[in-house]
C-alpha cells in the first residue's frame, strides 16, 4: 500500500511538471518584435519621422558626401588632393578626368540614391492620401507623401542624369520581385514628371521651416523640362524643344511669382552656416553636428584650415578660377567660392596655393581649394558639422529663368541675370548683350560663377549635349594656354565615355535583368 | 525436468555422431548462477545450449570438436577446451569495458555497443586540456570530419568549427553545442558591431566560458541519425560536452600551473626603410619625367625632398627621418600564465566536483591580452531510492584588451593589420608637416598601440538542475531538467586623437553590449530495460521548451572634452553619433521528441527518433517541422563466423538515415522592421536632431526551414586485442530550401533579403585509425590519425535564372549567384566567390592572368608593357566582366589529424599534427602589397625588386606605377594572381612530460612536469601570415579570403600538475 502511495505521489509530481511545461508553451510562438510596423504611416507624427527618414537618406554619407564628390568630380571643373595629393593618384584618374569607370564613390552614390527612392516608395506604398481632407492629421500625412514623391523625383533625376538608363522601382521589392531591367532614360523622365507633379499637388507646407515646399517640385520640373528641351532623344512624342522651354518657363515663373523667395544680401553667408534656411533656400538638407549627419566639414575643408581633421578633397582646376576672374575680377563671390591663402590652424603658418602661389610647382599647390563646403570655424574639432547643404536655391531659379527666357526670346532674360549679378555688385558682361547664342554661352558660364561646386555643374555642363560639353568644358581645360602637364590633368573627350557613368557592379552582379 | 527433456532431445544426435555430452555450470564472478548464458561449440553456426535457471547446461559434442564458447551479455566470453572433460564449471568475468562504455547522445545515453549513429569521441589528456582556453582547441585535429579554424596568437578571437563540410550557404555553419544537456550559444554569438565611421569590429569567440579543464568527454554527433533528435538545430552537427563529476570515496585534489612564451610565427617580407626610399624615388622618376625624387639618401639615412607648402620651393629637408620596421617593433614576444585546481570526491549517495582557475594570456602586441577566471561546482546526489538530482553551476569572467585582428573594411587607416603591413616604414612625425598626403598619412600602427583601446568584459553563468524520478516500473523513469545560460558582454572601443577615426571625431567611443539569456525546460520519460536478456530497449520521449533572448545595445559618442577617461565615461563625448539603440531579439522553440534504441541479442540494433519543432521565427504555416531518423547497426563480431577469427575483436556495421533542419536566421525575418537606423539622425532647422524612421528590411513571409537529409554508412572495428581500432564512415547529405541572406540588386534600396534558395549536397568519407602496438606498465606506444574527404555540390538554384558563365573554357548557361563584396574600400571591392548550380560551393570567380606584358607585346585596351596580361576569354579584345571564370576553389579535398604518443616509465611524449589539403586561398592583402603602385604605402620586397622594368623585364610582378585599383581590370574582378594553395600541415602540439618521483605516503600523490610546443612548425606554400584564415568565418558568402588576417604565433609552454 505504501509502495502504491509513493508511485501515486510521483505520478502527481510528473503530471505537475508536465503541466508546468505545457503552461509555459501555451504562450504562442508568434513573434512580438520590438519595432514598429507600417501602421506608423497612419499617424502624422510618426509619418513625419518617416519623412525625415527619406531626407536622411540624402544626408547619408553615400548620398551626400560621396554624391557630392561624384557630381563635382564628373563636372570636369575640379581636382582633388584625395588619395595621395598627386596628379596620378586614384581619385584624380577617375571621374575627375571624366572617366566613367566605377569607383567606391559612384557605387555608393548609386546605393544612396536608390535608398532614397526606396524610402520614398515605402511612404507612398503605406500612407493613405486624401487631398481633399480637412483633418489636420491627414493634411500632414498628405504632405509627407508629397515629400516622398518629391524625393523620388529628385532621386531618379539624379540617377538618370548620371547613368542614363536606370532601373525604375515605384514599389517595394519582395521575395518574388528583386530584379529589374533598365528603363530608358526617356521613360525615367516621364516618371520624374509624374512624381514631381504629384509632389506639387500634395506638398502643403505643413512640414514647416527647413523642408521643401511645392515650389521645390516646380523648380525640379522646370529643370526636367530644360533638360528635355535640349535633348530630342528624351522628348515625349508630340513634344518639341520650344514646348518644353515653355513648360520650363511656366514652372519656374510660378516659383518666381510666388514671392516666397528672395536673394539674401550677402552671398558668402549662404555657405558659412549663419544664414540657413534663408529666403533664398528652396530645397535645403538639414545638417546638424548633434545629429552627426555630415562630414562635409571634414572632407571639403582645406588641409589644416581648421583644428580638426580636414581633407580638402575639392580643389577647383586653376583654369576654371582664371576664367571666372577674367570675367569678373572684382566678384565678391570669388572669396566665398575659392580659397588660396590661409593660416594653418595648428602651426599658424601660411598655406598658399594657386593663384597666391603662382609657381604651380607641385600638384598640391597648383589649384585653389573650393571653399563653399568648408567648415568656416577654424577652432572646429569634430568630423561632423552643422553647415546645411542647399540643394536648390533661388539664384539658380533666376538664372534658369534667364536662360529659358533667352531661348524663348521673351525679353526677360537680361533682367533675371542682372538680378543675380546685382547682389555681387556686378552688371552683365558684354556676352549678354551680343546675340542669343552668346547670351546662351554667358548664362551657362554664369551657372558656374554662381553655383560652382553646389552639385549642378556636371548636369549643366552636359545638358546641352556632347558637343557643347566638349567645347565649353573639356577643350577649355585641355587647350588652356596655361596648361602645365605636371600639375594639370587632361580631360577624357571620348563621347561614349564622358556623358554617363558605368552602372556599378553591385547592381550588375545582383540584378539578373541587367548585363 | 527441463534438463532431462533436453538431454533426451539430444540423444538422437548423439546416437548418430560418435561424440559425447558435456554438461556444466556457469556462474558470474561472484559465484551466482547465470541463467540464459549461451553455450556454443566453436565453429558452429547454431546455438548449442542455453543455461537454465540454475546456470546449468548440457551440450552434445561431435567427434573432433574440442572447444566451446560461453557468452553472456555484459560478461567476457570464455573459450573452454573440453577435451577429456565431461563436466565443467565456468566463472564468467564481467566485461568492464563493455559495461562502462556508455556514450552520451542527445537527451540520454546508450551503451557504446548499441550506438547506431556516427559519433566521434574526443578524449584529451588533462595536460592538453589545461593548455587550452576554449573547447574548439580540443577539437582541432582530433575528430575526423571536424574542421577547426582558429588563430592561436589572438587570444579570445573568433573561431570556426565545421562538421562534415558546409551544410548551409547561410554563413553560420557552426555546430550546436550542448553542455550537460543544455543547448548553449553558437561560436559566432557576439556583440553587435557599432558600425559607423568606417570601423570594423573584429569577431570574438562565442565559446568562452566552456572550460576545457572541466570537460569529462566530448562527443561529436555527425550524422543525421545521431543529430535528428536535435531537429531544427542539428544540421551542422552537435557537440555534446559532459563535465566532470566526483568519484565516490575518493577525494582527488589537483593543482596546476603553466606558463608560456609566444612569438610571431611568420611575417611578411616588406621593404625596409631604405628600400622604401629607393622605391619611392624610382617611382617618382619613372612616373613623371618632371618629378623630383621623394627622398635624399645619404649614409643610410632618408631625408625628404620637399616642395614646401606655401612657397613651392624644392629642398632637401635637413633632418633625417626616423625609420621603423613595424612588424618587428610591434609584434613582440608575449607571456601567458594559467593556474588552477580542482577537488572532487563523494560517497555512495552523492559526489562533487569543484574547480577554479585563472588565465592571463598576452597577445603579440603590447596592449593585447586576455584574462579570465572561472569556477565550477558539479553535484550529484541521491535523495531517496527513487529520486536523484544533479546540479551543474559554473561562472566565467573575462576581460580582453585589443585582441588584434582583421578589419572587414580594410582601409589602411582603420585596420591595424593593414596599417601594420602597408604603412610606410617611416615615423609620421617628420613628414606630417611637410608632405600633405591627405588621409593616407594619418594613423601609423603606433596609433593602434598607444591610442586605441578595445576592451571586452564578459561574464557567463551556466546552471542546470536535473531531477530523475524512478517511477516504480522497472526501467521507467521521469527526468525533468531546467537550465540556462546567461552571458553578458560589453565591448568598449576608444579611438584616440592619433588614430584616423579619433582624429576625425576628436576622440570616439564605441560601446556595444550584449545580454544573452537562454533557458530550457526539458521533461523526458525514459524507459531503459532488458527483457529476457535478449531484448534491450532504451527509449526516451520528451517535451522541451527553449527560449532565447538576446539584448544588444550600441552607442557611439565622439568629440571628447577630455581624453582622461577614454573608455570609462561616455558623457565626456559631446556629440552622439549613434544614439543608444536596443536591438532585442527573442526566439521561442517548443518541441516534442522521442527515440527508441532496441538491441536484439547484442547483435542487431535499431534506433529510430523523431523531433517535432515549432519555432517562432516562421509564420504559422511554416512554423512546424518534423525531423525523423532511423538507423540500424550490426555487431558482426558476435556472429559465429567472425567470432572465431581471433584477429577481430569488434566489427560493427552501421547504417543510418535522417532528416534534420536549420532555422539559423535571426528572429523577425518574416516581419517588416520599421525603426531607426542606429547610425543616422536627421537635423532640424535650428541645428537640433530629429529621429528618422525607416524600413530596415524586406520581410519575407515565405521563409521556412532549411532541411538536411543525410545517409550514413559506417564501420567500427577493433583488431588484435585492441591493438588497432578504427572507424570508417561514408555519408551523403543534401540540404534543401537553403536559407540565405541573398544579395539583391542595390536598386531595390536594400542590400539583402532572407530567402530559401537552392539545394546543396555534401558527400564524404571519414577514416579514423588508432594503433596501440605496445601497452605495458613501463612502455606504451600509440599513434593514429584521421582523415576526412568531403565534396560539396550545389544541386539546385531554382530561384536564379539561367545565365552564361564561363566554365572550363566555354560559356554555359547555368544558374548562379555571386558572393558578398569583400571590402568597402577601393581594393577588393567585388565578390570573390561564385555559387554555381552543379559545382562546388563558393568557387573563386575572376580573371585569369598570363604573366606580364613585355615590350613589343600586343596589348588589350589601354594596357602597356609592364601591365598584367589578362586572358581575353571571349576574344573580343576587351577585358571585362564577361572574361571572368573559375580561378580557384576554397574547399579542401581533405582535412586530417595525426597523433602520436609514447610513454616510457616516467616520461611521456605526445604530438598532434593537423592539416588541410587541396584548398585555395585568395590573399587579398597582396592586391595592394604585391604591386609597386608607387604610392605612399609599403609593399612586398619582391614586388619592388622583382617589378617589371623596361630594362629588366619580369613576368611575375608588374611595372612600377601599376595600380590594380586604378584603370585596371583588377579593379572590378578578382584575379588568379592572388590565388594560392592553402594546404598546410601543422605541428599543432608536442608535449614532453615527466612524472616526478614521489615517495609513498607523501601528501603529494603524483606530480607531472611538462614542456609543450604549440604551433612550432607549419608546412605550407601559402605566403600570408597563416593559412588558417579567420576573416569572414561566419559569412557564408565570402569563403577562403584572407583580408587583413592577423599573424599567428608559436608558443613554448612549461607546466606542472600536482595531485594530492
Amino acid at each position: 500500500m505504501q509502495k502504491i502511495f509513493k508511485l501515486k505521489h510521483i505520478t502527481i509530481l510528473v503530471c505537475l511538471l508536465l503541466t508546468t511545461t505545457l503552461l509555459l508553451v501555451s504562450c504562442n510562438l508568434d513573434e512580438d518584435p520590438p519595432f514598429l510596423d507600417s501602421s506608423m504611416y497612419d499617424n502624422a507624427l510618426s509619418a513625419e519621422a518617416a519623412r525625415d527618414g527619406i531626407y536622411a537618406a540624402l544626408t547619408h554619407y553615400q548620398a551626400q558626401e560621396q554624391r557630392m564628390f561624384v557630381e563635382n568630380a564628373f563636372s570636369g571643373l575640379m581636382i582633388t588632393r584625395r588619395g595621395g595629393n598627386r596628379l596620378l593618384a586614384n581619385w584624380m584618374t577617375g571621374q575627375m578626368i571624366l572617366n566613367p569607370d566605377e569607383n567606391v564613390d559612384t557605387q555608393n552614390t548609386w546605393i544612396g540614391l536608390y535608398r532614397l527612392v526606396s524610402r520614398a516608395n515605402t511612404a507612398i506604398s503605406n500612407a493613405t492620401i486624401d487631398p481633399a481632407s480637412t483633418d489636420s492629421n491627414q493634411i500632414r500625412i498628405n504632405d509627407v507623401v508629397g515629400h516622398a514623391f518629391f524625393a523620388r523625383a529628385y532621386g531618379y533625376l539624379s540617377l538618370t542624369r548620371l547613368w542614363g538608363d536606370v532601373p525604375v522601382w515605384t514599389s517595394l521589392p519582395d521575395s518574388d520581385n528583386i530584379h529589374k531591367e533598365k528603363t530608358p532614360s526617356k521613360e525615367v523622365y516621364q516618371q520624374i514628371i509624374a512624381d514631381a507633379t504629384q509632389a506639387k499637388a500634395l506638398l502643403n507646407g505643413s512640414a514647416g521651416n527647413g523642408f521643401p515646399k511645392e515650389h521645390a517640385a516646380s523648380m525640379l520640373l522646370s529643370k526636367v523640362y530644360m533638360q528635355l528641351a535640349t535633348n530630342p532623344n528624351l522628348q515625349a512624342d508630340g513634344m518639341s524643344e520650344m514646348s518644353y522651354w515653355n513648360l520650363a518657363y511656366q514652372e519656374a515663373k510660378e516659383v518666381y511669382d510666388s514671392g516666397d523667395y528672395q536673394l539674401v544680401s550677402d552671398y558668402a553667408t549662404l555657405f558659412d552656416g549663419s544664414n540657413e534656411n534663408s529666403t533664398e533656400s528652396i530645397f535645403e538638407l538639414q545638417l546638424a553636428q548633434d545629429a552627426c549627419n555630415s562630414q562635409m566639414g571634414r572632407n571639403y575643408t582645406p588641409w589644416k584650415y581648421k583644428a580638426g581633421q580636414a581633407f580638402g578633397w575639392f580643389g577647383v582646376s586653376a583654369d576654371v578660377y582664371d576664367y571666372h576672374v577674367a570675367h569678373y575680377p572684382d566678384d565678391p563671390r570669388l572669396d566665398a567660392t575659392y580659397i588660396h591663402e590661409y593660416t594653418r590652424a595648428d602651426t599658424g603658418g601660411t598655406v598658399r596655393v594657386y593663384p597666391t602661389n603662382a609657381a604651380r610647382s607641385a600638384f598640391g599647390n597648383a589649384h585653389p581649394y573650393l571653399f563653399k563646403h568648408a567648415e568656416k570655424d577654424k577652432t572646429h574639432t569634430n568630423q561632423c558639422n552643422s553647415q546645411n547643404l542647399i540643394v536648390y536655391r533661388y539664384a539658380d531659379l533666376i538664372l534658369m529663368l534667364s536662360e529659358i527666357s533667352n531661348e524663348l526670346q521673351n525679353g526677360e532674360q537680361l533682367g533675371y541675370v542682372s538680378e543675380v549679378l546685382a547682389r555681387a555688385s556686378l552688371t552683365p558682361h558684354s556676352g549678354y548683350t551680343t546675340d542669343q547664342a552668346s547670351f546662351r554661352d554667358a548664362i551657362m558660364d554664369e551657372y558656374r560663377f554662381e553655383l560652382l561646386g553646389e552639385g549642378h555643374d556636371s548636369y549643366n555642363n552636359r545638358r546641352r549635349g556632347y558637343a557643347y560639353f566638349l567645347e565649353n568644358t573639356i577643350n577649355r581645360r585641355n587647350n588652356n594656354p596655361n596648361f602645365k602637364a605636371s600639375v594639370d590633368a587632361v580631360l577624357n573627350d571620348v563621347e561614349s565615355e564622358v556623358m554617363y557613368l558605368d552602372i556599378p557592379l553591385i547592381e550588375i552582379n545582383n540584378n539578373n535583368l541587367i548585363d | 525436468m527441463k534438463k532431462l527433456i533436453f538431454t533426451l532431445l539430444l540423444l538422437p544426435l548423439f546416437a548418430f555422431s560418435q561424440g559425447k555430452i558435456v554438461s556444466g555450470e556457469v556462474n558470474d564472478d561472484k559465484g551466482a548462477p547465470l541463467p540464459g548464458a549461451t553455450v556454443q561449440v566453436k565453429g558452429s553456426e547454431s546455438i548449442g545450449s542455453i543455461t537454465d535457471f540454475d546456470g546449468k547446461f548440457t551440450i552434445a559434442i561431435r567427434n573432433g570438436e574440442t572447444k566451446i564458447i560461453i557468452s553472456y551479455v555484459g560478461f567476457v566470453s570464455q573459450e573452454i577446451n573440453i577435451e577429456g572433460q565431461n563436466n565443467i564449471s565456468v566463472s564468467l568475468e564481467q566485461d568492464v569495458s563493455e559495461l562502462e562504455e556508455v556514450v552520451v547522445i542527445g537527451y540520454g545515453t546508450v551503451l557504446k555497443k548499441d550506438l547506431t549513429g556516427s559519433v566521434a569521441s574526443v578524449k584529451v589528456s588533462e595536460t592538453i586540456s589545461r593548455q587550452s582556453t576554449t573547447v574548439d582547441q580540443l577539437l582541432q585535429g582530433r575528430a575526423a570530419g571536424v574542421q577547426v579554424t582558429q588563430n592561436a596568437a589572438n587570444p579570445g578571437s573568433g573561431i570556426s568549427v565545421r562538421v562534415r563540410g558546409t551544410s548551409s550557404l547561410r554563413g553560420n555553419n557552426e555546430p550546436l553545442y550542448v553542455v550537460d544537456g543544455i543547448i548553449i550559444s553558437s561560436a559566432s554569438e557576439d556583440v553587435v558591431a557599432t558600425g559607423g565611421n568606417n570601423t570594423g569590429q573584429e569577431q570574438q569567440n562565442g565559446l568562452n566560458g566552456i572550460n576545457p579543464r572541466d570537460i569529462e568527454d566530448i562527443q561529436v554527433l555527425k550524422d543525421a541519425s545521431a543529430t535528428a533528435i536535435y531537429g531544427s538545430r542539428g544540421s551542422n552537427g552537435v557537440i555534446l560536452i559532459t563535465t566532470k563529476k566526483g568519484t565516490p570515496n575518493q577525494v582527488k585534489t589537483n593543482f596546476f600551473v603553466n606558463t608560456s612564451i609566444r612569438s610571431v610565427s611568420k611575417t611578411y617580407d616588406v621593404l625596409d626603410a631604405l628600400d622604401y626610399g629607393r622605391y619611392r624615388n624610382e617611382s617618382n622618376i619613372r612616373l613623371s619625367a618632371t618629378a623630383q625624387p621623394a627622398f635624399h639618401i645619404e649614409n643610410n639615412q632618408l631625408y625628404p625632398i620637399v616642395s614646401t607648402v606655401g612657397t613651392g620651393e624644392i629642398s632637401i629637408y635637413n633632418t633625417p627621418l626616423t625609420t621603423v620596421d613595424w612588424q618587428k617593433d610591434l609584434l613582440k614576444m608575449a607571456t601567458s600564465l594559467s593556474v588552477g585546481g580542482s577537488v572532487s570526491g563523494g560517497s555512495e549517495n552523492g559526489n562533487y566536483y569543484l574547480s577554479g582557475g585563472f588565465n592571463d594570456q598576452r597577445g603579440l602586441t603590447e596592449n593585447s591580452s586576455f584574462k579570465s577566471g572561472d569556477i565550477r561546482l558539479n553535484l550529484n546526489q541521491t535523495l531517496s531510492p527513487k529520486i536523484k538530482i544533479n546540479a551543474r553551476l559554473s561562472g566565467f569572467f573575462s576581460s580582453t584588451d585589443f585582441a588584434e585582428g582583421g578589419d572587414l573594411l580594410g582601409g589602411s587607416s582603420t585596420s591595424f593589420i593593414r596599417n601594420l603591413l602597408s604603412f610606410r616604414p617611416i615615423l609620421p612625425d617628420g613628414l606630417d608637416d611637410i608632405e600633405n598626403i591627405d588621409d593616407l598619412g594619418i594613423a601609423s600602427p603606433y596609433s593602434f598601440i598607444d591610442d586605441f583601446e578595445d576592451k571586452s568584459n564578459e561574464n557567463r553563468f551556466f546552471g542546470v538542475l536535473t531531477a530523475t524520478f524512478d517511477l516504480g516500473l522497472k526501467g521507467l523513469s521521469f527526468q525533468t531538467r531546467a537550465g540556462g545560460n546567461i552571458r553578458t558582454k560589453e565591448r568598449r572601443r576608444f579611438y584616440g586623437l592619433t588614430t584616423f577615426v579619433g582624429l576625425n571625431a576628436n576622440g570616439q567611443l564605441q560601446l556595444s553590449k550584449m545580454n544573452l539569456s537562454s533557458f530550457q525546460i526539458t521533461n523526458t520519460l525514459r524507459f531503459n530495460r532488458t527483457f529476457n536478456r535478449k531484448h534491450r530497449i532504451n527509449s526516451v520521449l520528451g517535451l522541451t521548451y527553449d527560449q532565447r533572448t538576446t539584448k544588444n545595445m550600441t552607442y557611439v559618442v565622439q568629440d571628447f572634452v577630455t581624453l582622461e577617461k577614454t573608455t570609462e565615461q561616455p558623457f565626456l563625448g559631446q556629440v552622439i553619433s549613434s544614439p543608444l539603440a536596443n536591438l532585442d531579439r527573442e526566439t521561442k522553440l517548443f518541441s516534442l521528441l522521442g527515440r527508441v534504441n532496441y538491441a536484439f541479442n547484442n547483435k542487431y540494433i535499431l534506433t529510430a527518433s523523431f523531433r517535432r519543432d515549432g519555432v517562432s521565427k516562421f509564420l504559422e504555416d511554416q512554423r512546424y517541422g518534423f525531423f525523423p531518423s532511423v538507423a540500424v547497426a550490426w555487431n558482426a563480431h558476435r556472429e559465429g563466423f567472425i567470432k572465431n577469427i581471433d584477429a577481430i575483436d569488434q566489427l560493427k556495421l552501421r547504417l543510418g538515415w535522417g532528416q534534420i533542419g536549420n532555422h539559423g536566421i535571426g528572429a523577425y525575418g518574416t516581419l517588416s522592421n520599421y525603426g531607426i537606423n542606429s547610425s543616422v539622425l536627421y537635423g532640424t532647422a535650428n541645428n537640433g536632431t530629429s529621429v528618422p524612421l525607416i524600413l530596415n528590411n524586406i520581410a519575407n513571409s515565405k521563409l521556412t526551414w532549411e532541411t538536411t537529409e543525410q545517409s550514413n554508412i559506417g564501420v567500427d572495428f577493433s583488431l588484435a586485442d585492441g591493438t588497432v581500432t578504427g572507424t570508417v564512415d561514408a555519408y551523403d547529405k543534401t540540404t534543401k530550401d537553403l536559407l540565405i541572406s541573398s544579395n539583391i540588386a542595390a536598386s531595390t534600396g536594400f542590400s539583402n533579403l532572407l530567402v530559401n534558395r537552392g539545394e546543396l549536397s555534401n558527400k564524404g568519407l571519414e577514416i579514423a585509425l588508432q594503433v596501440n602496438p605496445i601497452s605495458s606498465d613501463d612502455l606504451d606506444i600509440s599513434f593514429g590519425g584521421n582523415i576526412a574527404f568531403n565534396k560539396t555540390r550545389i544541386e539546385g538554384l531554382s530561384s536564379q535564372s539561367l545565365s552564361p558563365v564561363l566554365i572550363n573554357g566555354s560559356y554555359v548557361d547555368r544558374r548562379f549567384y555571386l558572393g558578398n563584396t569583400v571590402s568597402r574600400g577601393n581594393y577588393f571591392k567585388y565578390p570573390a566567390n561564385i555559387f554555381i548550380e552543379g559545382e562546388e560551393t563558393a568557387l573563386f570567380y575572376g580573371l585569369e592572368t598570363d604573366g606580364i606584358y613585355q615590350t613589343g607585346d600586343t596589348t588589350i585596351g589601354n594596357a602597356q608593357a609592364g601591365d598584367v596580361r589578362f586572358v581575353d576569354q571571349n576574344g573580343d579584345n576587351v577585358i571585362d566582366l564577361a572574361d571572368r571564370t573559375i580561378i580557384g576553389n576554397p574547399n579542401p579535398d581533405y582535412t586530417f589529424g595525426i597523433n602520436f604518443s609514447v610513454r616510457y616509465k616516467s616520461f611521456s611524449l605526445s604530438a598532434l599534427v593537423n592539416g588541410v589539403y587541396g584548398n585555395d586561398i585568395i590573399n587579398g592583402n597582396l592586391i595592394q602589397m604585391g604591386n609597386a603602385e608607387g604610392l605612399f604605402r609599403n609593399i612586398l620586397s619582391d614586388a619592388y625588386h622583382g617589378a617589371w622594368r623596361p630594362e629588366r623585364q619580369s613576368n611575375s610582378y608588374p611595372r612600377i606605377g601599376y595600380i590594380p585599383s586604378q584603370g585596371q581590370p583588377e579593379f572590378f574582378a578578382a584575379t588568379d594572381r592572388y590565388v594560392e594553395d592553402g594546404s598546410y600541415l601543422r605541428l599543432n602540439n608536442v608535449t614532453l612530460g615527466y612524472d616526478l618521483p614521489i615517495k609513498e605516503n607523501n601528501a603529494i600523490k603524483s606530480a607531472n612536469i611538462y614542456v609543450t610546443g604549440q604551433n612550432l612548425l607549419t608546412l605550407t606554400n601559402y605566403s600570408g601570415f597563416d593559412p588558417e584564415i579567420t576573416t569572414f568565418m561566419w559569412t557564408g558568402l565570402i569563403n577562403g579570403v584572407d583580408w587583413n588576417g592577423p599573424p599567428n604565433s608559436k608558443n613554448i609552454l612549461i607546466g606542472l600538475n600536482i595531485n594530492l
